[in-house]
């Protein structure tokens, strides 16, 4: 099905397609394609596998110990390795190459072929290693905001205004529950949070995760309370209202809608310089305010459809509608926001790292090269390959982006 | 009404974050680095240090309300020194009865960082730095009977007594208590000073006072008053430019839109709308501005080295250190206007009221810029307003890489210097120009538009 969905297409969506997944390729495997372990080293009839059982120093059955990168191993005579295609890491400086190297000069016997900065890294190496952040950034916030922007966005448009009704003590005690959900959540875990940032990138997100979890069990278990209490007959809880969840988000979305984003990420990221991770959380939690509202556009159409009145009389649950038939149904246009929300995403980081803010030093970024470039005009190279880099990544991006939005019909009439 | 809730929680979130800064704005009053109290009388130092986060307000507690665990206590902010103030912060989360803390905190803070005998000991200022103890509550204890031993007789009784109360503390550790909630309410707090001013020098925003910045100890005024007008200007060159080029090619490219070599400008407009700007500064600083190539105008800065002689600001000298800088910042809104107006005018040239205009003989270019621009053109207005937010975080990038002194420049370099009261001041000036911009936009609608009727606001 894929292989003929590709032939019918375009060749300049096929070529972003494929553009994007070879770069998503290249990111995942980019300690494997430019790193100065070696993969496989054969000594004395011994074999080892350093870059795949990550060992750093290497015991040589002659008991002296060697570093297992490309400067040490070649001193030792007789052994015989195997490197990655670009034998280069990318924070490591070489002293023969420090002073902008041309593209194609040769350190030792390995070659530059994006030549140098000005400390002796090699371009290709911090390219290869770059691609991961872009990646990154641009996937894993758009993801975060689908799935908020999906929710939200299907929520809003599903209730409505008028969908849930609730008697107006409970509606007081949902309203209340913000305050012990809010502090429960986020108030005493901050430190939880912030200690999780400091050990590591992944926890740190399973901790966020974790917090987002309490903030909407401690809301859910208020409103089982409230319907607890209603149901005991003594307790009046006055008139009946309906729940406004459609104006409740509309107006959420209004307020990140007026944030200044990218001059609150420039200054959120140069007063707590936070790391990538924290920046992608940052990126997703303001952008799924498109998604949202793209989503709660196709699900009010959908709504009026007849298979939606079908189940609702086969008396299925509102959580088994929303996601296994409406959802699934209003998808498109949020993905097509997803689409150019990836671009920006991208673009938000490489010029912040471009600013020198934001990215802490040990990572290496696509902004980063394009900014050693800024500083010594000579080096074209170091302009050309990060900044030809992004420009045909948002390119591609954008490609699929606007053949989706062609092929989505509801998008189109939407922007 | 919306967007001044922006401002106001987008201001209550600056003052929050300029709480997490690792930058202290006492130190860049006081023009000194991050090294604290190490070098010269520390005792004097701390004075000083004490004397100024007082006078400019950066003692009181952030906002009015606070909701904290029930072992944080109301008046923690008694501890002078921020990063010591954020550690103790976080032991009461952890579950230290803060009442039984403060008290050690603070004479931790009198007996062992600022004495102006400890400070003199090499010894224990490396400890000091071994440790880590502005970061780890948990070394406090190690530390103290660590230097308990190099100490003279003066202040052992007092460190002894520190760990004494270190100990208190450990003892009464709550299990229970910090997931208690509570809500302390503080009517003095440098929001409530920022917004209103506190009676004496500071005036508060509400007089159009934004306060004093750290950086050179003169008004926020000064330094805006220096750079909003480089940056207005820029802004309305681009967005001048961009509308003028745009809704041109837009009508154009729309009117003939079944010519094929729309199709190759199209193209064009995309790679423009795509190519990020910071890379297309560079590229023109490359080849542009660069004797190896084309050297027409000079690389950056807003006027040549010698005029900076007679005045400051822009004069007609700078006009060619204007155009990288406004060609940077225009082309994207340009792209984004000429696919709408394109748009527009393809809608608007299968329409009837066209086809009618054509059935009664008028002439082409009448019917062009007469009867379709007109309809077309409505939308641009809204697009224009919206814009403008965009043009000024643009202008961040674009002016650092050009070295131009405006606002995004005056922004970036109060964030790194943690100046909250610029930043704050740039956001809200920014918003009450992008509310502007709205307004316009609304007014120019009812112009434009005769169907539109302004009621009400």
């Amino acid at each position: 099905m894929i292989k003929r969905l590709l032939r019918t297409t375009p060749l300049g969506f096929r070529l972003s397609v494929y553009f994007v997944f070879s770069l998503i390729i290249v990111a995942l495997c980019a300690p494997y394609l430019a790193n100065d372990v070696p993969y496989y080293i054969r000594y004395n009839n011994h074999k080892y596998y350093p870059l795949f059982s990550g060992q750093k120093v290497l015991v040589l059955d002659n008991g002296t110990k060697v570093s297992c990168d490309y400067k040490n191993l070649a001193a030792v005579e007789g052994l015989y390795a195997l490197y990655p295609p670009v034998p280069f890491s990318p924070l490591k400086t070489h002293i023969g190459s420090a002073d902008y190297k041309m593209p194609g000069s040769q350190n030792g016997e390995r070659t530059h072929w994006l030549g140098t900065n000005q400390l002796g890294e090699d371009t290709l190496a911090r390219m290869i290693h770059g691609t991961r952040v872009s990646i990154q950034v641009g996937l894993i916030s758009m993801l975060i905001a689908l799935v908020l922007g999906l929710v939200l966005g299907s929520l809003a448009g599903y209730f409505g205004n008028q969908g849930i009704t609730m008697q107006r003590l409970h509606f007081l005690l949902l309203l209340m529950s913000i305050i012990p959900a809010y502090f429960y959540a986020f108030v005493i875990r901050k430190y939880v949070i912030k200690r999780a940032f400091e050990q590591s990138n992944e926890l740190a997100l399973v901790q966020v995760f974790i917090s987002l979890l309490v903030f909407v069990l401690i809301i859910l278990l208020f409103w089982w309370l409230g319907k607890l209490l209603l149901s005991i007959k003594k307790i009046k809880g006055g008139k009946l209202m309906h729940l406004p969840l459609d104006n409740m988000i509309g107006r959420l979305v209004e307020f990140v809608d007026g944030l200044p984003v990218l001059v609150l990420l420039i200054v959120v990221s140069v007063i707590i310089k936070p790391g990538i991770y924290l920046l992608i959380l940052l990126i997703g939690f303001t952008a799924w305010i498109s998604i949202a509202r793209y989503t709660r556009a196709e699900v009010l159409k959908i709504r009026r459809s007849d298979y939606m009145h079908a189940c609702k009389l086969m008396g299925m649950s509102h959580w088994r509608i929303i996601f296994n038939h409406l959802l699934p149904n209003a998808m498109g246009p949020a993905l097509v926001a997803f689409t150019f929300g990836v671009a920006s995403a991208i673009l938000a980081e490489s010029s912040l790292s471009f600013l020198g803010i934001g990215i802490p030093d040990d990572v290496v970024t696509w902004g980063k090269v394009l900014a050693d470039g800024r500083d010594h005009f000579k080096a074209w190279w170091l302009v050309w390959s990060p900044g030809l880099a992004i420009f045909l990544l948002l390119l591609a991006v954008n490609t699929i982006g606007q053949y989706l939005r062609k092929n989505t019909h509801s998008a189109e009439t939407l922007r | 009404m919306q967007s001044l809730l922006v401002v106001v929680l987008l201001t209550i979130i600056t003052f929050s974050l300029s709480l997490n800064s690792p930058t202290d704005p006492v130190d860049v009053w006081l023009g000194r680095g991050d090294d604290i109290g190490t070098k010269g009388n520390a005792e004097q130092q701390w004075q000083q240090k004490k004397r100024i986060r007082q006078q400019l307000g950066y003692n009181l507690p952030v906002f009015y309300l606070q909701l904290c665990p029930a072992t944080f206590p109301a008046n923690y902010y008694l501890i002078n020194d921020p990063s010591l103030r954020s550690l103790f912060k976080e032991a009461c989360y952890d579950g230290f009865s803060g009442r039984v803390l403060l008290p050690y905190f603070r004479q931790f803070e009198e007996q062992v960082l600022y004495n102006k005998n400890l400070a003199q000991n090499r010894e224990i200022q490396i400890a000091i730095q071994q440790f880590g103890i502005y970061k780890k509550f948990t070394e406090h204890e190690a530390f103290l009977t660590h230097i308990e031993k190099l100490v003279g007789e003066e202040e052992k009784t007092g460190i002894h007594n520190l760990i004494e109360m270190l100990h208190t503390a450990y003892m009464q550790k709550s299990r229970w208590k910090q997931f208690v909630p509570t809500l302390h309410f503080y009517p003095n707090n440098q929001y409530h000073i920022w917004l209103f001013g506190n009676g004496n020098e500071r005036k508060g925003i509400i007089r159009g006072d934004f306060g004093l910045s750290v950086q050179n100890k003169k008004t926020v005024w000064s330094r805006i008053a220096k750079a909003l007008p480089v940056t207005l200007l820029l802004s309305a060159l681009s967005i001048g430019i961009s509308l003028l080029l745009g809704i041109i090619s837009g009508l154009v490219l729309g009117y003939f839109q079944h010519k094929s070599w729309t199709s190759i400008f199209n193209s064009f407009l995309f790679l423009l709308y795509t190519i990020p700007s910071f890379w297309l500064a560079t590229l023109l600083l490359v080849y542009f501005a660069n004797p190896q190539y084309f050297n027409w105008f000079p690389p950056g800065g807003l006027r040549p080295a010698n005029d900076y002689l007679h005045s400051n600001g822009i004069g007609w000298s700078s006009v060619p250190f204007l155009v990288l800088p406004v060609l940077t910042l225009a082309y994207h809104s340009y792209a984004v206007l000429t696919r709408m107006v394109r748009k527009g005018t393809e809608e608007a040239m299968d329409s009837l009221y066209i086809f009618s205009a054509r059935a009664r003989g008028l002439s082409e270019p009448r019917i062009l810029f007469k009867h379709a621009a007109r309809n077309v053109l409505l939308p641009v207005i809204t697009v224009t307003a919206s814009i403008l937010p965009a043009l000024f975080s643009g202008s961040v990038v674009v002016e650092t890489i050009f070295a131009i002194p405006g606002m995004g420049q005056e922004l970036l370099k109060a964030s790194l210097k943690n100046d909250i009261n610029v930043v704050m001041a740039i956001f809200t000036i920014s918003a009450v120009l992008s509310v502007l911009g709205y307004l316009i936009s609304d007014i120019l609608y009812t112009v434009f538009d005769p169907r539109i009727k302004l009621h009400r606001l």
